[in-house]
């Protein structure tokens, strides 16, 4: 399933603001900002987070990079291997109208204009939640003030994309060439998939409910192009899985795909970073003016779709699960995911999921009015909904 | 959005044979090294046939499939309902209940899985003179061994909960357990007693986490660990089982100390079994009866010697063996006479027993299902007690309900099954067939001829004897005799010995005899060879270790594949190969274990230091892991040759070896990983 968002956002969000706004619940317009740093810049992420008060989600995930090696033998060439590095992935909302100034914040403590720290990014989303996050937007501007000198510009106009694919271990392949088409530093990690599974009864054991995701953040006026030349060169196929594109409003991308000796005084990684950063975008890597299509297998494209996110324990999943039944929906992915609360005891747990499905837009509305009767029924209460035009 | 169905009948047996193929394939792979190696090692370099090849496969096949169920049972059904308690559990109950339960499940795991076997295997060549301390421990105070081993791997469960629950680090924990563990371990061995425990605790500590106690504690600690996080950890889960391999080693060696106040100094075996020494050696034993049974299944002539007092009652209590049933059995108990005379037995005993036929009788095919049963209710016994266990406090305590019961109750059966034809394989196939190397590989160090069987000739005629002369003028006396090899009648010269003929009676008694491997002068070559075998066997039998691969595949998800699976159990081979061959030099050389032992873990606390405390905790737990049901019957019966070979006085530390080592390869791995993935890094990015 492809997605493209061809129908204006703001109009759409318009449109379910009236809507939600009837249900009676209680919403909000924020930003959810994404961030995944070399391990050693947890703590200085965490240690400014502190600062705030915002519900930080957590999921394990690791990078990938193409390490070359000269061979000792010239003659056969480099020698290449991707090298993984364990992540942790960090999402949290803030209001939309804080989400630059959070992003800058966050590549600003951590030196993110290096190639090589990490990704940051936000999306402008819709949130329902029992907590509003709170963020001291002077505590922000003193910490960019301090830091005026610094060159840092970010990023705007990015596409988020995720790879959902069922065939185990072929994400390193899929990762692999989006390093060689120099996409971006790509993220892998896991989620479960079972409502096809549970229709099988018990010879589901045999489907194993384990996707693999790899997540690219690129330009958004490539994303279309780059989406048709990996589906060429990974030849996916009917069944192998799905794509989902989303806007990312602003961020840093982290472009430093290659390991190894540097024989130059800049890498093209810097390079990159260094023009993105003076013309402030990405529009200048724009590949070709002609629209690539795939040679091969003919995608179902689905546009005008959202990404609807439920937050919760791990076994509220099956609210959601009941929901999308009743709208005759398939293809929750759900990841385990832990909450960076600073709890007093233990009486909530931390083991989460983040359970995903991606909807025609029209029928968003109706399903999240599902997943509230759902809750309700079930007498929960401790979620949050997450919705992506 | 497409609908989807399930699948018909055709397609689900083409689902169903796919997924078994992949797995079945896949364990096919893990054991064949193992196998191969054993079995060219047997044919190549010490040149033996296998005994019956078929049963041996038959056995192998059991095991591949038995890998393939049990692990597959594990991922289905202890795992979840394990990762289930664990995530729930720290939501409705407080840390008392939850060390409780961890303490109640540790205790549990021990006796559901019970090492104290292996334990008492290992130690099958102690000898009540030397060791009476150690020996006490396994014979006497068995079951209060396995208490204390239960009460040390309850209270490490509890502990590593507790560190869940309130994220405490794991290096500060290994800082303060380690060293008084090797300060008790040095105290120990200036004690002529409390030395001989050492490697028993050590190896207690190796053996306990057994192989399904380890997904399933590990799923727990998992579960604990994202329940109650305060931040997000890949190693997060970790670190129950080195716990639970270090509190054992305490629990034994405070044990031995107690027991140590009341038990005589070592003595020499003709001193101990002498009527001067019977007041001594009844503080070993209960009776007489055990004493005399102890001396012949584990004693020497010099010791039957003392024991009877004076020659013609020795000569007499010998002939009695033969000829009277129940001073066999008193003698003996259900030790096979015919083993007796060919294992333990004098060359003046085995003549005084000449007539006895020493024909063994090989595995009849009844004996299969007998195995088959009894390993089906070992299997039983070591998954049911423990997963009813979780799934009551699942059900009647914290009242959740599992979403896929069908799936979690055929992941049980799974493991069931799976463990039953996986240690079934191992003594029919597995074991068998390392059985046969472990006898045979001291013919690899031996400087001397070993007798492996007799045969009586009656009637000899002494006219058929003949000489012949060597090259350089020496003359030996000769006689022919003739075999019948199915229909062909093949003569071959045998030297004749004197001492081997008796003439009043006309008969001869032909010693067949083991060469030793080498010439006795480069005989040294055997424990190159030996030590070599130990290397490759490690490693190959711990790459199909089913514990090893559950910890390997929660490492891979838990770090979304940046540590892989293969990985993990290439670098523990490795190192359990090397600590497999260092445990076994210390028996051929005969130095102390605490030579070995100490320094070991001094290096593993150092390069803890050097690692991140996630990583750590995955390294040690990788350690405590290894030894499982493939490797230890293997190890084993490798020990018991040698040791049987060498007299020594028990093959304890192998394990324990085997243990640290793979520790030292993880953190070594994962320092240098580190190291170099910084160093890539940072050529720009600093």
């Amino acid at each position: 399933m492809l997605s493209t968002e061809n129908i204006s956002q703001a109009s759409i969000e318009n449109e379910w603001i009236e809507n939600f706004k009837a249900m009676g619940k209680e919403f909000r317009l924020v930003s959810r900002i994404t961030c995944f740093l070399n391990q050693e810049l947890d703590e200085t992420l965490l240690d400014m987070l502190k600062q705030f008060d915002v519900d930080v989600f957590v999921e394990s995930g690791r990078t990938v990079r193409l390490l070359v090696n000269e061979s000792v033998l010239a003659i056969l060439g480099a020698n290449t291997k991707l090298q993984s590095t364990s992540v942790n992935v960090y999402r949290f909302t803030v209001p939309r109208d804080l989400s630059y100034k959070m992003v800058k914040s966050i590549a600003l403590a951590c030196n993110l204009e290096l190639p090589g720290r990490g990704t940051v990014f936000s999306q402008d989303i819709l949130e329902f939640s029992k907590k509003v996050n709170y963020v001291d937007e002077e505590k922000l501007d003193a910490f960019i003030a301090k830091n005026e000198d610094s060159e840092l510009n970010l990023l705007s106009e990015l596409s988020y994309l995720v790879f959902v694919l069922s065939n185990n271990s072929s994400a390193e392949k899929l990762a692999k060439l989006a390093i060689n088409l120099g996409i971006c530093v790509p993220l892998l990690t896991y989620g479960e998939s079972n409502d096809v599974r549970d229709k099988m009864g018990l010879i589901r054991i045999t489907v194993s409910p384990l996707k693999e995701l790899v997540h690219l953040v690129l330009p958004e006026q490539d994303s279309q192009n780059i989406i048709s030349l990996l589906m060429d060169e990974f030849q996916m196929k009917k069944g192998a899985g799905a794509i989902y594109n989303s806007p990312a409003t602003s961020g840093v991308v982290d472009t430093r795909m290659l390991l190894g000796k540097q024989n130059s005084a800049a890498s093209v990684d810097q390079v990159i970073a260094a023009i993105d950063g003076l013309k402030n975008d990405t529009k200048w890597r724009k590949r070709t003016d002609v629209d690539i299509k795939p040679k091969g297998f003919t995608p179902i494209l689905a546009e005008d779709q959202c990404e609807i996110a439920l937050i919760s324990e791990d076994d509220d999943v099956e609210i959601f699960e009941k929901a999308c039944k009743k709208q005759d929906k398939l293809g929750i992915i759900a990841s385990k995911i832990t909450s960076l609360g600073n709890r007093a005891d233990i009486k909530v747990s931390n083991a989460l999921a983040k359970s995903e499905i991606s909807v025609d837009s029209q029928n968003t509305v109706l399903l999240v009015a599902d997943i509230f009767n759902v809750a309700e029924e079930k007498n929960k209460s401790n979620f949050r909904i997450q919705i992506l035009p | 959005m497409p609908q989807e169905t399930a699948p018909d009948f055709k397609d689900s047996l083409k689902l169903i044979f796919d997924y078994a193929k992949v797995r079945v394939i896949e364990q096919a792979k893990s054991i064949a090294f193992i196998i191969s190696y054993l079995v060219l090692f047997q044919l190549l370099i010490l040149r033996v046939p296998l005994e019956d090849a078929l049963a041996t496969a038959g056995g192998l096949a059991l095991v591949v499939f038995g890998l393939a169920f049990f692990l597959e049972g594990l991922v289905l059904g202890l795992m979840p309902i394990g990762e289930r308690v664990g995530v729930k559990l720290p939501t409705k109950a407080g840390i008392i209940v939850i060390c409780l339960f961890g303490i109640v499940l540790g205790f549990g795991a021990t006796f559901a899985e019970p090492a104290i076997s292996a334990l008492k295997l290992a130690g099958s060549t102690i000898t009540a003179w030397d060791s009476p301390l150690l020996f006490l421990i396994l014979e006497r105070y068995s079951e209060v061994l396995v208490i204390c081993v239960g009460t040390g791997v309850g209270l490490a469960v509890a502990l590593g909960l507790c560190r869940f629950y309130y994220s405490w680090a794991m290096k500060p924990i290994i800082y303060a357990v380690l060293p008084v563990l090797l300060a008790l371990t040095l105290f120990a061995s200036f004690d002529d007693n409390l030395s001989k425990i050492i490697g028993l605790a050590w190896d207690c500590g190796a053996v306990t986490t057994g192989a399904v106690t380890v997904p399933l504690v590990l799923a727990l600690g998992i579960g604990v660990s994202r329940a109650a996080s305060k931040g997000s950890s890949s190693g997060g889960g970790f670190g129950i089982i080195l716990l639970a391999s270090l509190f054992p080693v305490l629990a034994v060696l405070l044990l031995g100390m107690v027991i140590n106040t009341h038990v005589p100094k070592p003595a020499t075996e003709k001193d101990f079994f002498s009527a001067a020494g019977r007041t001594e050696a009844l503080k070993v034993f209960n009776s007489e009866e055990e004493i005399v049974q102890h001396l012949f299944t584990r004693g020497t002539e010099e010791g039957r010697m003392a024991f009877f007092g004076d020659e013609f009652s020795y000569s007499a209590a010998i002939k009695s063996l033969a000829e009277n049933t129940d001073n066999r059995k008193r003698f003996l108990g259900s030790f096979p006479l015919n083993k007796w005379i060919l294992n333990k037995a004098s060359d003046n005993e085995r003549n005084l027993l000449a007539d006895v036929n020493l024909t063994e009788n090989s595995l009849e095919s009844g004996q299969t299902i007998e195995v088959l049963q009894g390993e089906a209710v070992a299997g039983l016994q070591a998954v049911i007690p423990l997963t009813l266990l979780l799934l009551l406090v699942l059900i009647l305590f914290l009242r959740e309900k599992l979403k896929y019961k069908d799936e979690v109750a055929l992941g049980i059966a799974f493991t069931v099954f799976g463990m039953t034809l996986l240690t079934s394989g191992i003594q029919l196939g597995l074991g068998s067939l390392g059985n046969e190397v472990g006898s045979h590989l001291p013919k690899a160090f031996a400087k001397e001829e070993k007798f492996i069987d007799r045969v009586v000739i009656n009637d000899f005629d002494s006219t058929l004897l003949y000489k012949a002369v060597s090259v350089s003028g020496i003359q030996k006396t000769f006689f022919n005799v003739y075999d019948q090899i199915y229909d062909r009648e093949i003569v071959r010269p045998i030297e004749f010995e004197p001492v081997r003929y008796d003439s009043a009676n006309k008969r001869y008694v032909h010693a067949i005899v083991e060469q030793p491997l080498f010439d006795h002068k480069y005989y040294a070559l055997g424990f190159v060879v030996v030590l070599l075998f130990a290397f490759g066997m490690g490693y190959g039998a711990t790459l199909a270790e089913p514990a090893l691969n559950a910890l390997g595949m929660t490492v891979e998800e838990l770090t979304v594949g940046a540590l892989k699976r293969k990985q993990i159990v290439q670098v523990v081979s490795i190192g359990v190969a090397a600590g497999i061959t260092l445990g076994l030099s210390r028996i051929l050389f005969g130095y102390p274990l605490v030579f070995i032992l100490v320094p070991s873990y001094l290096i593993l606390l150092v390069l803890t230091y050097l690692s991140e405390d996630e990583f750590s905790a995955i390294a040690w737990d990788s350690g405590g892991v290894t030894t499982g049901p493939v490797t230890v019957p293997l190890v084993l019966a490798m020990g018991l040759g040698i040791g049987n070979e060498l007299s020594v006085s028990d093959g304890f530390g192998i394990l324990a070896m085997a243990s640290a080592f793979p520790v030292i390869t993880v953190l070594t791995f994962g320092i240098l990983s580190k190291k170099k993935q910084k160093e890539n890094l940072d050529t720009n990015s600093k």
